[in-house]
This record gives C-alpha cells, sequence and structure tokens, in this order.
C-alpha cells in the first residue's frame, strides 16, 4: 500500500469493528514519535516511553546495549530502536496493521524516489518561493507568529516568506550571546525585516536548572543546550512558533553533508561505487578513536561493527530510492528530526515545521541536492520573498566566502600534503588538538569555557559523569583520564562529556527511578 | 502536542490511570477516553492539539495531531492507492 499524499502533523489509528485488527498510519517526518510494546497481556502504543513503563514496569530493566552504543557514538538513539529492548518505535511514514501479536508494515508514505536532473532550476525557485508564501500567509492566520532565527539563511527563509503586513505582529527568538556573530547577524536581520528580537543570553545556570527535565520531556531525543531553549521558550509562550530545522530548502541535504562530512551526491565514490553505506558514512560521522577509547580496542571494534550496521539498515529502509544521494537524505534528515527541538517546545507553546509538509516538501526534493544545498541557490529563494533580507551577511555565506577564499585553499591544500607524511601529521595532529582545547569561544553555547571557568557548573557535569562510570558501560577509569586530558588542555573532551552526561540524565529518569 | 497511551485487548479506565498521570503535566490540559470492546485509548489534549474522532458502523478512526481550526478541512488528507 503506497500512502500517496499525507498533510497534517499526526497519528491516525484506524479500529476495524468487524474483524477486530488496528492499523495506525505515522506522519512521513519523524515528527511524532509512536512507540510500542508488544506482550502476551499486554501491547500498548504511546506517544511517550514514560507512560508505557508507567504500564508495564517490568520494561525498563533491559537496556538495548545498541542504542546505548547509538547514544555514545551519535548523542542520540538512532533508528527505530529505544534505550530499552522491548519498546520499539513504528516508522515514520508508514502504515502498520497489529495482526498475530506483532505490528506488521504494510504500506509506506510515497516519498520521491529520484531528483528531477532536467528540473528548470530557476523557474522552479519562482515555484517554491510562491509555496513558503502560501504557507506563511496560512500560518500567519493561524496565530503561527514567532520564529526561531539563527544568524544563517534558513530561518531567514522563513522570515522572508512573511509578507511584511505579518510582521509588526512577530517575534523572532535568538540564543546566543552579543560578541557571537551568528547573534548580530540574526539581530541585523530582525531590524531589517522589522520584526521584534529577544536574544536570550546562553548561560550554564539554563542547563543546571533545566537539564533534568529537558531529558524528562524529550526522552532522550534532545542534548543539554535544548535546556536553554526552554527558558528562552518561555518569555514567549503566548506565540506559537516556526521552526525552519532541519535545513529548510536544503531539507535532508544539509545534514546528510554534515552527518558524512563531504558533499552527498551521487558522484561521490560511496554513492556510485554501490559500496554498503553503513561503513563510509559511520567513519566519517563518527569519533572512531573516542570509541576505541571508551571501549577498549577489543569491545571497541565490536561496538563500531555495531554502529555501522545501524546506519546500514536505517538507510537500508529507503532501498527503494532509484538514487543512492537521497536515500542518505532521507535517512540523515530522519534521525535530524527525531533529534530536533519540537518535543520541547510543544511542551509549552504551538510549533510547526512548515516546509516538511507533503507538497513543500516533495517540491524541494524535485531539485537535485546539489543545487538545494547550494547557499547562493538559497539566496536566490530568498530574494524572490525579500530582496532587503537577501542582501545582509550571513553566517552560512560567511562560511562559503571562507572555504572558498585563495588564502584558506593554500591552508588546505598544504594540510593535506601534510597528512601525508606521517612526522608532519602528529606534530599537526597535536597542535590542532591544543588549539582547540584552548579555544575560548566555542560556539554561541559556550559549554567548554563554562567547564573551564564556572565552579558550578564544572561540579555538575563531573557528578554526572562519575555517575555514569559507576554504571560500568566504558572502560574502568577512562573518564578520570578524559578529564586530566581536558583539564590539561592536551585535547578538548567536551563533545564527549557532553554525550555521556546525556545519556546518565536519561538513564537516571527512565531506568533507575522507576525501578525504585 | 497531544499525547496519547493506547492499549490493545480488554482493559479498562482504570488500568490507563497511571500512564494518564505521567503525560498530564499541566492544570489546562484535560483528558479523554475513547474505547470500544478491543481497545482503550487514553488522550491528554493541549491548548493547540487535537483529537478528532470519526465512528461509522465498521470502523472508529482516532486522529491525534495539529489540527488547525480555520484550515481544519485541508489539515489531514491521506489518500492510498
Amino acid at each position: 500500500m503506497i500512502l500517496k499524499k499525507f498533510i497534517g502533523d499526526a497519528v491516525i489509528i484506524v479500529f476495524n469493528k468487524s474483524t477486530g485488527t488496528t492499523q495506525i498510519i505515522v506522519e512521513p517526518w519523524f515528527r511524532r514519535l509512536v512507540y510500542y510494546t508488544v506482550g502476551i497481556e499486554k501491547n500498548i502504543i504511546g506517544s511517550e516511553m514514560k507512560a508505557i513503563i508507567a504500564l508495564d514496569r517490568s520494561i525498563n530493566q533491559s537496556l538495548d546495549m545498541e542504542a546505548i552504543y547509538s547514544y555514545i557514538g551519535f548523542n542520540a538513539v538512532y533508528g527505530y530502536r529505544t534505550l530499552f529492548e522491548n519498546i520499539h518505535l513504528l516508522e515514520s511514514g508508514s502504515v502498520n496493521e497489529f495482526r498475530d501479536q506483532s505490528w506488521r508494515k504494510i504500506g509506506r508514505y510515497n516519498f520521491p524516489k529520484n531528483y528531477n536532473y532536467q528540473l528548470d532550476t530557476k523557474k522552479h525557485a519562482v515555484r517554491l518561493a510562491e509555496l513558503f508564501r502560501n504557507k506563511a500567509d496560512e500560518l500567519a492566520s493561524e496565530g503561527y507568529t514567532g520564529v526561531f532565527l539563527s544568524g544563517g539563511l534558513d530561518s531567514r527563509l522563513i522570515l522572508a516568506s512573511y509578507d511584511k503586513k505579518y510582521r509588526p505582529k512577530m517575534v523572532t527568538v535568538h540564543m546566543g550571546n552579543h560578541s557571537n556573530t551568528d547573534s548580530k547577524y540574526a539581530e541585523l536581520s530582525a531590524k531589517v525585516a522589522g520584526v521584534e528580537f529577544y536574544l536570550h543570553e546562553a548561560n550554564s545556570k539554563d542547563i543546571i536548572e533545566r537539564a533534568e527535565n529537558q531529558a524528562w520531556i524529550t526522552e532522550g531525543s534532545l542534548f543539554l543546550g535544548t535546556s536553554i531553549l526552554e527558558a528562552a521558550l518561555l518569555k514567549y509562550k503566548d506565540h506559537s512558533f516556526v521552526d525552519g530545522n532541519p535545513g529548510d530548502l536544503s531539507l535532508g541535504g544539509t545534514w546528510a553533508n554534515k552527518l558524512s562530512r563531504h558533499n552527498v551526491s551521487e558522484k561521490n565514490k560511496y554513492y556510485s561505487q554501490g559500496l554498503k553505506l553503513g561503513e563510509p558514512i559511520g567513519r566519517d560521522s563518527l569519533d572512531v578513536k573516542m570509541i576505541y577509547r571508551l571501549f577498549g580496542e577489543e569491545r571497541g571494534e565490536q561496538v563500531l561493527v555495531t554502529l555501522f550496521q545501524i546506519i546500514q539498515d536505517d538507510i537500508s529502509i529507503f532501498d527503494f530510492t532509484e538514487n543512492r544521494a537521497l536515500a542518505i537524505e532521507y535517512y540523515a534528515m530522519h534521525n535530524r528530526v527525531r533529534r530536533a527541538i519540537a518535543h520541547m517546545a510543544w511542551e509549552h507553546t504551538g510549533f510547526v515545521r512548515p516546509f516538511m509538509d507533503d507538497e513543500i516538501s516533495k517540491e524541494c526534493f524535485r531539485v537535485p541536492i546539489e543545487v538545494r544545498t547550494n547557499r547562493y541557490y538559497q539566496l536566490s529563494v530568498i530574494k524572490l520573498l525579500d530582496e532587503d533580507l537577501a542582501e545582509l551577511p550571513s553566517t552560512s555565506m560567511a562560511y562559503v566566502e571562507k572555504t572558498t577564499s585563495r588564502k584558506t585553499q593554500i591552508t588546505s591544500t598544504l594540510k593535506n600534503i601534510g597528512k601525508r607524511i606521517p612526522g608532519v601529521r602528529s606534530v599537526g595532529r597535536r597542535i590542532l588538538n591544543r588549539k582547540l582545547a584552548h579555544k575560548k569561544r566555542d560556539t554561541y553555547i559556550q559549554i567548554n569555557t563554562w567547564f573551564r571557568e564556572d565552579e558550578e557548573f564544572r561540579q555538575y557535569i563531573i557528578n554526572h559523569l562519575e555517575g555514569f562510570k559507576s554504571r560500568g558501560i566504558i572502560k574502568e577509569g577512562i573518564i578520570d583520564i578524559l578529564i586530566e586530558e581536558h583539564m590539561g588542555r592536551q585535547f578538548n573532551h567536551m563533545k564527549v562529556f557532553v554525550k555521556l552526561v546525556n545519556l546518565e540524565l536519561v538513564l537516571k529518569q527512565f531506568h533507575d527511578k522507576f525501578s525504585k | 502536542m497531544e499525547k496519547f497511551i493506547l492499549m490493545l485487548d480488554q482493559h479498562s479506565q482504570d488500568e490507563l490511570a497511571p500512564a494518564i498521570d505521567l503525560l498530564k503535566r499541566r492544570s489546562d490540559e484535560t483528558v479523554e477516553y475513547i474505547s470500544c470492546d478491543g481497545f482503550i485509548l487514553g488522550a491528554v489534549k493541549t491548548h493547540r492539539g487535537s483529537l478528532k474522532t470519526v465512528e461509522s458502523e465498521s470502523h472508529i478512526i482516532v486522529i491525534v495531531g495539529d489540527l488547525k481550526s480555520p484550515h481544519e478541512d485541508k489539515d489531514i488528507l491521506a489518500t492510498f492507492s
């Protein structure tokens, strides 16, 4: 069965009274998580894991180690597993029927199978701009007048979609700090668009106060920084918000490229040679060395094989596509949306991602990924909606200009030559590690700086790392070594600390708490 | 967002209560139950969320989602082939 259209952000449950069968249809983009457990006496389906655990307290006793590895590897549980062996998720965009004590997939959403390489992209940009403007009109009439604004092009596209007549009633919310370029560009966009702008200064207190609640609400689909978002949202909870995550016009493209750290395209060797994708993408998106350090050489190898298989399985869901780059886009987008901020936002206010609507997403996917991820193409669509906003500087374009400058290209060439010479490579790595360890303005969420300079925050992180250490999941003593290296400024291990603290918060809430 | 819990087979509203307690987090949220011989569904409705039920002689269809009032007719449109 092919689900040709699915307009809206919902789950449909169909009971057949005469046959007693149940069918569940899930929206296509992983915006709604539908959990289930199957047992002899209790077959439960729910929008949150906690509700299922409340009805069957035995469920949370068996942890799914593959999911734990996934969390440590990717800072999220990937695919349709959960932290618990007996709780699973129904596939997004699937039609499922409960038969013979199990859920069977009997249909799927009509995901486009290929890009249209013959498309006149200039004409198509006009069509997309028109769709975005119509959607913004609809949302404005429904009271969606809040926009999360970064300094990049994606959220600016959303702002530009709103006709000027709506803007006096609109608010834009940004998390960051006054010294950050991203924040400056966001403020400038809001000023030029004539909308109210609120900068929520990212701070460590928000994390300390809200991280536990964030883990409870999002059930591990988010990370520490989102605690700050909650604080920002509370100021404008009377508005309903529109968000561009993930990547708007580029849809899965931006995230596919980020995950694999190179441009995903049909011309890429991984995709054109028909290789299995799990391992190459895994090696690109994971910190392989850290996996070996956390688990030891032998177990680390097993963990990596498991993680590569997880990616392989997730991409295989989209084997029906005729283009492997598109399959990776879908895989990347689904995992990105699963981790996105909606679940936190829904707790306080209305929240939609308009560009994942049936019509708009299908129109976007007609455009080849190489075109859609091109920032100049995105700017051309913004220009059709609002010329003034298209003229402004953005972090995305600053990045494009930086990476295409002559100086950067020469440095990059020299680095690549150096990487091939063993002695130079190890010296280069040491210099780079120290540079990263000393980096002060890490991101707009300055977790590394707070960890080094804010005693209360450091203690919060260390206490949770100690808690995780006692679970015996990773190699004994490794956390102490990592903390020592980090504090000695030999390495910047903040990314791995954040992953382990996130995981500890979720395990505390869902494994330990229910066990008592 | 609307939060829901659904149990197949013969179960009662009372059995769902502990799950609903965890899903309901604010005082402005309301709880609604839908039941039939083979299932019981409990949903917690938020201020913007919606729960729609359509019942015919042969089917009960429950839609859990963000249905927006001015455009309700086009919010959910699922077509099959």
